[in-house]
């Protein structure tokens, strides 16, 4: 799927995921075909400085989709290309352009925070004179100045995560692959994560990010792609995924006064559905245009409705998911 | 200059050599170099003639450091990859910029750093004792260059064994390793003009003061082709050339996803073998040893070193479906016959190769059947094309350690047999035993002389078997192709 539907966003990919499929084998007894497919066929082009999220229930294919584009699982069949390189066919050069976090990991808690930086550093071969600038880039970032010189082993979990971010940072990707980053951040933190995610945008960085915080994802991205069982089903600009996931507008009336019969008159215009009493007026689904709205809304102030406010209710990314994951939009 | 050392190596510097640590290393060796020296001054004085104590000091103190590397260093590169894997650390290190062969070098010296540096301090003690006992430089240089070859030697094994086991087994590799350590090729020597593989011999190096060769002692001089050399030239090349070996795996494979790695290529596997083979023709005792007894050994050895090889080949679901998906060139026969092909093109040619020394060298006393002697290494061959692709199509099937599952079905399978062929009393009858073999082919080994059709009959079942084991395996790669490319 190519999220850059609209023209702003036709950018060239710097994420492109070739019919991708990873399947797994189950044991014999585990029935079925034997096999669970964690992906298949994804195709996905995600344009340079898009922050894309993720979504999907526990054992949909995220983390292995995840794994697949930074090289650690081979697909089974597929290709994955990350600012034009291949990388399974050139790894260490696709490795320069992604920073990867992983939803459980570990640090060296025998290292110093900037010893573990500066490590990373070097392995991620950043020019020698540059590294010290890096190390202390990351930590300011992160907000480890004061744990600069602790051993890992006496940080926080907040901290180690903190710490984890640091690294996939360090080395000035143009990729950033995080899987559920947020995991185990303090309020404050989640909030200082969200606007280093921000500021990372702003740099013209692209993010792949999944999270069970769509709360999180809807505040930051700017597309989304959901997945069930191994299959993107859906991907692109975030307003557009939740517009499908209704296929309908839900639209809320006011009246200044109650005695006009709001729920029985619309309950008989053509193209409006679900109409349920809201305060002081009323909520429903409606499927016209904004040009049929407007006629409505305009037939309604001729019926003698007190109309004070029309608005369109927005659905959360949260409803839209669920709504996806429920089977109710095809 | 730190700053341009590998990355991975200085890591682990960093983690193991603490000031603090490393000062208490250095307390610890210390005293016992103290305590170890003076103890030996003191016999030494009490008994000058009789216990040159400088060169016991010297001994010892390499003794203790071919212990420290060997045992610290090698269980810290068993631990080196595969602690990493457990506690999820392993991945970011492959997703960094680091070549394959800059992160298995990074492990290999830098997992051990805190053995070296312990030998490091035992240093003094062997200087000590080199001087006073008037050792000869050489002969201590020598000997510290066999001690730190053989160390990276075994910590290449230790860190390939690393990449490959999984958590459970990760004890027991430690156990064989250490078997490795102090039972190196123990078993050799009696059929090998070949002495004590192990560092060790580092120690009896270093008070020698002469390069001169001796008589085959099981010591100092090997025999390579029936002409002597010194031990030292020999175990250095062995130490370089299986260290270049193990390495080639590790770096073939530490970058890549644990579910396709492949130890060695074919061509790579049968490089090996020829490796293995010319260090085994070369210093085989041909003149010390029986002829039937020789041959025995000769392709005994081959028919072990082509099934292990043949191990280290087999494919995975995994693998096959790539191999498939990727359009790989492969011809579909080597496809559903794979390991079988190499290792029965390898092992007939070794086996050949063998034959041919033998006739050539030992030239044995007729009767000796040379068509005997080809028809063994054309039985063996179909033997381990027969059981190779048996655990190909096992691993091919869907389940856990189905690999491990088939070598215990192999070995209860040969157990049982064997114990009632025995019972029945098959084995004591030409005829019999021909029919057993069909069944547990290891007493091909035995026939010298003559065949009867029996043994023609016999190897008829092995083709037989392997056809079946074939066809089951075109049908699982079918199977795992089909729902592959669904």
């Amino acid at each position: 799927m190519d999220i850059a539907g609209t023209p702003s966003r036709s950018r060239p990919a710097m994420i492109r995921l070739e019919h991708l499929t990873k399947i797994y084998d189950l044991p014999p007894d585990g029935g079925g075909t034997g096999q669970v497919i964690a992906a298949e066929g994804v195709n996905l082009d995600i344009p340079s400085g898009e922050i894309f999220g993720l979504v999907g229930p526990n054992g949909a294919g995220k983390t292995t989709t995840l794994k697949m584009l930074c090289g650690l699982l081979v697909p089974t069949a597929g290709r994955v290309t990350v600012n034009g390189v291949d990388v399974e066919r050139h790894p260490e050069d696709a490795q320069r352009h992604i920073g990867y976090l992983a939803d459980f990991f570990s640090l060296y808690d025998d290292l110093k925070v900037w010893e573990y930086l500066d490590y990373f550093a070097r392995a991620y071969k950043i020019e020698l004179r540059a590294i010290s600038a890096r190390v202390d880039y990351a930590i300011g970032v992160m907000g480890l100045e004061a744990k600069r010189g602790a051993f890992i082993s006496g940080l926080s979990r907040g901290m180690k995560q903190r710490l984890g971010i640091a690294r996939t940072i360090l080395h000035d990707p143009p990729v950033l692959v995080l899987d559920e980053p947020a995991a185990g951040l303090d309020p404050n933190a989640r909030v200082d994560f969200k606007q280093l995610i921000r500021n990372l945008h702003r740099e013209g960085k692209t993010v792949f990010i999944t999270s069970h915080l769509l709360a999180d994802l809807e505040e930051l991205c700017t597309s989304v792609g959901i997945m069930e069982k191994g299959r993107l089903v859906r991907a692109g600009p975030l307003e557009q995924i939740v517009r499908e996931a209704t296929g309908t507008r839900t639209i809320r009336v006011r009246l200044a006064s109650p005695e006009f019969a709001l729920i029985s008159w619309m309950g008989a215009q053509p193209g409006v559905v679900g109409v349920q009493p809201d305060a002081s007026g009323a909520r429903f689904r409606y499927a016209g245009s904004d040009t049929d709205l407007a006629v409505l809304v305009r037939a309604l102030v001729t019926a003698g409705a007190q109309v004070y406010a029309v608005e369109e209710v927005t659905e959360t990314l949260e409803q839209a998911f669920s709504r996806l994951s429920r089977g109710e939009v095809m | 200059m730190a700053r341009a050392l590998n990355p991975e190596f200085v890591r682990n510097v960093r983690a193991q050599l603490r000031p603090g640590k490393m000062l208490t290393a250095a307390i610890i060796c210390g005293v016992l170099s103290l305590a170890a020296g003076a103890g030996l001054a003191f016999t030494g004085w009490m008994d000058a003639a009789a216990n040159p104590w400088g060169l016991t000091l010297l001994s010892v103190a390499l003794g203790a450091q071919v212990y420290v590397l060997l045992l610290g260093g090698g269980i810290a590169c068993l631990h080196a990859i595969q602690r990493e894997k457990e506690s999820n650390t392993f991945d970011f290190q492959r997703v960094t910029r680091l070549t394959p062969r800059e992160l298995a070098l990074g492990k290999l010296f830098g997992a051990p750093a805190l053995s070296y540096f312990v030998a490091l301090c035992l240093l003094p003690a062997a200087i000590v004792g080199a001087v006073t006992g008037g050792a000869a430089p050489a002969f201590v240089v020598a000997a510290y260059v066999i001690l730190l070859l053989g160390a990276i030697c075994y910590h290449a094994f230790a860190l390939m064994v690393s990449m490959l086991v999984e958590r459970t087994a990760a004890t027991a590799a430690v156990l064989v390793f250490i078997v490795l350590v102090f039972f190196p090729w123990a078993t050799t020597r009696w059929f090998l003009g070949l002495s004590e593989i192990s560092p060790l011999f580092a120690t009896e190096l270093s008070s020698m003061t002469s390069w001169a060769n001796v008589p085959w002692v099981g010591g100092v001089t090997d025999m390579l082709l029936g002409r002597p050399v010194h031990h030292a030239p020999v175990l250095i090349v062995l130490y370089l050339a299986f260290t270049a070996w193990f390495l080639l795996a590790v770096v073939r494979n530490i970058k890549r996803d644990p579910a396709v790695y492949e130890l060695y290529s074919p061509a790579q596997a049968l490089g090996l073998a020829l490796f293995v083979n010319l260090i085994l023709i070369g210093f085989f005792r041909w003149s010390s040893t029986d002829p039937l007894n020789a041959q025995q050994i000769v392709l005994g050895f081959n028919a072990t070193l082509f099934m292990l090889l043949g191990l280290a080949l087999i494919r995975n679901r995994d693998r096959l479906r790539r191999v498939w998906q990727a359009g790989s060139r492969e011809p579909r026969w080597i496809t559903v016959t794979h390991p079988a092909p190499y290792i029965v093109v390898g092992l007939l040619a070794m086996g050949l190769v063998a034959v041919a020394v033998q006739q050539a060298v030992q030239n044995p006393d007729p009767p000796w059947g040379a068509g005997v002697a080809i028809f063994k290494v054309v039985f063996l061959a179909a033997w381990l094309a027969r059981d190779i692709l048996f655990l190909q199509w096992m691993n091919l099937r869907r389940g856990h350690r189905r690999l491990t599952l088939g070598v215990l079905y192999l070995v209860v399978g040969y157990v049982g047999a064997s114990v009632l062929f025995g019972a029945l009393g098959l084995y004591r009858t030409p005829l019999g035993a021909a029919l057993a073999t069909a069944v547990v082919p290891a007493s091909i080994l035995n026939l010298w002389l003559s065949l009867s059709p029996a043994w023609t009959l016999a190897l008829v079942v092995q083709v037989a078997v392997v056809g079946v084991f074939v066809r089951l395996q075109r049908r699982a790669v079918a199977e795992l192709t089909m729902t592959a490319g669904a």
